[in-house]
């Protein structure tokens, strides 16, 4: 992926890289040899989450130094309220900012309290540079911290899918959305498939909230990928009742959707428990880990606390490789494929009954929504084509 | 096209007054309009697609001209809620603006007080004490002024009606409020009251008459006292239509709108919104003890929730806290529970009942969890009784001597975790001297 970013880099500032004779045409080209060179030097770029045993999670392959938040890709971290999603992105945020990168903070549902910010700048210039910030220093860092609010899913819309010349600005390495499932969820209200009488129309409204979700997870890489930024999207919590595994309800991301889980690099979900909080990967390097039917699992596991002044502690991770918990795989049925009766196919003369049963496979998609959506779509694409 | 005005209200809807209403019968919202293209918007709708587009454009550049940028530094464009005061040497004031609530441990806890700009909610039982706080903070709010006009409440009943005399006595007996001279004091002549019967009304009363209310009387702050009181005659009406999961997702939408709207008050009018609620039983799932092995590799098998729930007052003392093992000799991290994520359990820490394994009595706010993910901070009020210390005879039950009150700072934006111990007197709520709150970290 590092190589096709440089390669992107050279197309779209081609005066960087080599004089371009304004009547020539030339296609800027890289050769291979040289791609090659800059993915073995630049490496992949990072944003470390600042809980060592969470990097070393997330960076997949033992070997590689660096782990955390790749740039170029989108990560999502779901978990119910006060676990500490906000916590985690503040201290990773302020930690871009000791670094002289600038920040992008998106809010969603509710702005963010900026006495919260200041205190993970404390924190970050000491664990950095081992000496307490003074009020310039914090001064500094605070205006490369782009502050926007977002009041509807529209405003999201907009400047994500159809960005103003400088957004985002050069030298931001982390965009954060935080609160993303509100704007959904206030412009998509979640329906019940099988609801009564619905015109063409409504169907297709019904489906629409899973589609924009598509879209918008697309125009989200898109985004991270040409201004090679790491985007990280909170997303709340639903609570999903568990009818196969006779247990009561769990909690699932608040956002779902076969393109959006597929569109998404690594799925965390922060919560707490009696001693400390706790970080699940689920979804890592594009691989998933724990799939959505797997409602419950939290995936490998580290541990942190949130202390008074707001600091994270790292407090212990399960080693080793990802085991998954096989005796907890939820076992779907296969789909059944619809199969038509031997006297409804269609001959040769013209006979009005669709060959391919296009239209009846339309209407499956389009009535497969609701609460019970991610038991009647098929399995995602469980790896990520990069 | 229905929310266009609502995501943009300056918009000149004019030239485009011809496509609009094709639009909002082919049901294309304002984010379709921004996410399909253009050709196929207008096969929808059945008008010409370069009308469509030029839509688009005009909303694409209203939006981005609406949004307000503003970097941790100040405010550039539109404000947000918070007053940063800048010191001469640069230094930016840490606190976020907030109603005190006259006591300063209660204030320690919340960072300040109750923020503005937020959507608070207080839950506690029945006699808890929330309408005593609810009481307090319509005086307190008093104290702060915008350009030399003192602010007002706004307290919005739906079940007992504002409690007028008990509002005198905690003007009269608060030591913080009788020490202020008369000019300075809160009066009853600035706490405006209404009450609301029905849901219907109360989005009606919430949309369009409480901003003019806002306005007309400078109000700083808007209770309502409670916000489920309306939910509940609705929803236990047995419908002859619709089953129970569609009044479910249809009640969870109506709660998220709700919350949207109560949290959209307090930003654009730069209030503080405080919302009492009340509480259910519920019965929790004994926790699973934690085995010595790490979490991969247990094999004890799930306690079903779904089979007749058994109260937590037979818990076993050794389940309490042992997740880290010390005996063995490498440390592993375990989660104490084999479902960690279901909701039983998370429910122990988001609602501020249960997050320590010995406690009983578990309480659940309603509304559920949709309208947990609409606050902006949740401040629980529990007690517990305090039995009298005496021989009883057997089978006698013990006696209730007194209530232990605790008021918990479950989960909040813009402050970190904590509790206070209080009690109820007649000049409102005070903190137990003597108990330091604990301010345990965001």
């Amino acid at each position: 992926m590092a190589a096709s970013t440089s390669m992107i880099t050279v197309a779209i500032s081609p005066a960087a890289s080599q004089k371009q004779h304004p009547s020539s045409h030339r296609l800027p080209t890289v050769s291979a040899s040289e791609a090659l060179q800059d993915l073995q030097t630049a490496g992949l770029e990072t944003i470390s989450t600042t809980l060592p045993g969470l990097d070393s999670v997330l960076s997949g392959t033992i070997g590689v130094v660096a782990g955390g938040l790749e740039r170029g890709k989108t990560s999502e971290l779901w978990g119910p309220k006060g676990a500490g999603k906000t916590a985690l992105l503040l201290e990773i945020a302020a930690r871009e900012l000791c670094r002289g990168n600038k920040v992008v903070w998106m809010d969603g549902a509710s702005p963010l309290s900026i006495p919260r910010l200041e205190s993970a700048l404390d924190h970050q210039v000491n664990a950095t540079n081992g000496t307490t910030a003074t009020p310039a220093n914090i001064g500094d860092y605070k205006k490369h911290f782009l502050h926007y609010r977002v009041p509807t899913f529209s405003h999201l819309l907009a400047l994500v899918l159809h960005p103003g010349p400088d957004f985002p600005p050069p030298g931001a390495t982390l965009l954060v959305v935080e609160g993303f499932h509100t704007l959904v969820d206030l412009d998509y209200p979640r329906v019940l498939f099988a609801s009564s009488g619905k015109t063409q129309q409504q169907k297709w409204q019904a489906g629409r909230r899973y589609a924009v979700l598509g879209t918008l997870i697309a125009g989200l890489n898109k985004l991270a990928v040409l201004n090679n930024l790491a985007i990280a999207v909170t997303t709340g919590c639903a609570s999903r009742v568990r009818t196969d595994s006779g247990l009561g309800s769990a909690l699932v991301p608040g956002v779902g959707g076969g393109e959006w889980d597929g569109g998404v690099w690594n799925r965390l979900v922060i919560f707490r428990d009696f001693t400390c909080r706790f970080v699940g990967v689920q979804k890592c390097r594009g691989r998933i880990l724990i799939s959505r039917e797997q409602i419950g699992e939290t995936g490998k596991i580290v541990g942190f606390t949130i202390d008074e002044k707001g600091a994270l502690q790292q407090k212990g991770s399960t080693g080793g490789p990802a085991i998954e918990d096989l005796r907890r795989k939820v076992t779907r049925s296969p789909i059944k494929t619809r199969k038509r009766v031997i006297d409804e196919v269609a001959d040769s003369e013209g006979e009005e009954a669709d060959e391919y049963g296009w239209a009846e496979t339309d209407e499956d998609a389009l009535t497969a929504d609701g609460p019970g959506d991610d038991i009647l779509e098929p399995p995602p694409a469980d790896t990520a084509v990069v | 096209m229905t929310n266009l005005l609502s995501v943009l209200p300056d918009f000149d809807i004019q030239p485009f007054a011809h496509i609009l209403p094709s639009l909002e019968r082919a049901l294309i919202s304002t984010a379709d309009l921004l996410t399909l293209d253009a050709l196929d918007v207008a096969k929808r709708a059945q008008v010409p697609p370069g009308e469509v587009r030029r839509l688009a454009v005009a909303v694409v550049d209203g939006v981005h001209g609406s949004t307000s940028l503003s970097t941790g530094e100040g405010v550039e464009g539109g404000g947000n809620g918070e007053s940063v005061e800048q010191g001469g040497d640069g230094s930016v004031s840490n606190r976020i603006e907030a109603i005190s609530t006259l006591d300063d441990a209660f204030d320690a806890a919340l960072c300040g007080g109750i923020a503005v700009g937020k959507l608070t909610e207080l839950v506690g039982e029945s006699a808890a004490g929330k309408t005593q706080f609810l009481l307090t903070l319509l005086l307190s709010v008093q104290l702060s002024s915008t350009s030399g006009t003192p602010k007002s409440a706004l307290y919005i009943s739906t079940e007992a009606p504002l409690s007028t005399l008990r509002l005198v006595q905690i003007l009269e007996e608060h030591p913080k409020l009788s020490a202020l001279p008369f000019d300075e004091r809160p009066t009853m002549a600035r706490v405006q009251s209404a009450h609301i019967h029905d849901l219907e009304a109360q989005d009606h009363i919430l949309r369009y008459q409480v901003p003019v209310v806002i306005k007309r009387h400078n109000v700083g702050l808007l209770v309502v006292d409670s916000i489920a009181a309306n939910y509940r005659p609705e929803f236990d009406r047995g419908k002859a239509k619709g089953s129970a999961a569609e009044s479910f997702v249809k009640r969870s939408n109506q709660v998220t709108e709700l919350g949207a709207l109560l949290r959209q008050i307090a930003e654009k009018h730069d209030i503080a919104v405080v919302v009492a609620n009340q509480v259910a039983d519920r019965f929790a799932t004994v926790v699973e003890p934690a085995s010595q092995i790490p979490l991969s590799q247990q094999h004890t098998p799930k306690s079903q929730p779904t089979s007749p729930p058994y109260p937590t007052t037979t818990l076993p003392a050794t389940t309490a806290h042992a997740p880290k093992p010390d005996s063995t000799p490498i440390p592993t991290l375990t989660v104490s529970t084999d479902d960690p994520l279901s909701l039983d359990h998370q429910q122990r820490f988001f609602t501020g009942w249960g997050d320590e394994p010995s406690i009983t009595n578990l309480k659940t706010p309603s509304l559920g969890l949709a309208w947990t993910n609409q606050l902006g901070a949740r401040i629980a009020l529990l007690k517990s009784p305090v039995y009298a210390v005496r021989p009883y005879a057997s089978g006698e039950e013990p006696e209730i001597e007194g209530w232990e009150r605790t008021c918990r700072v479950v989960f909040g934006e813009w402050c970190g975790e904590g509790r206070v111990g209080f009690e109820i007197w007649k000049g409102g709520v005070r903190a137990i001297v003597g108990e330091e709150p604990e301010v345990k970290g965001v």
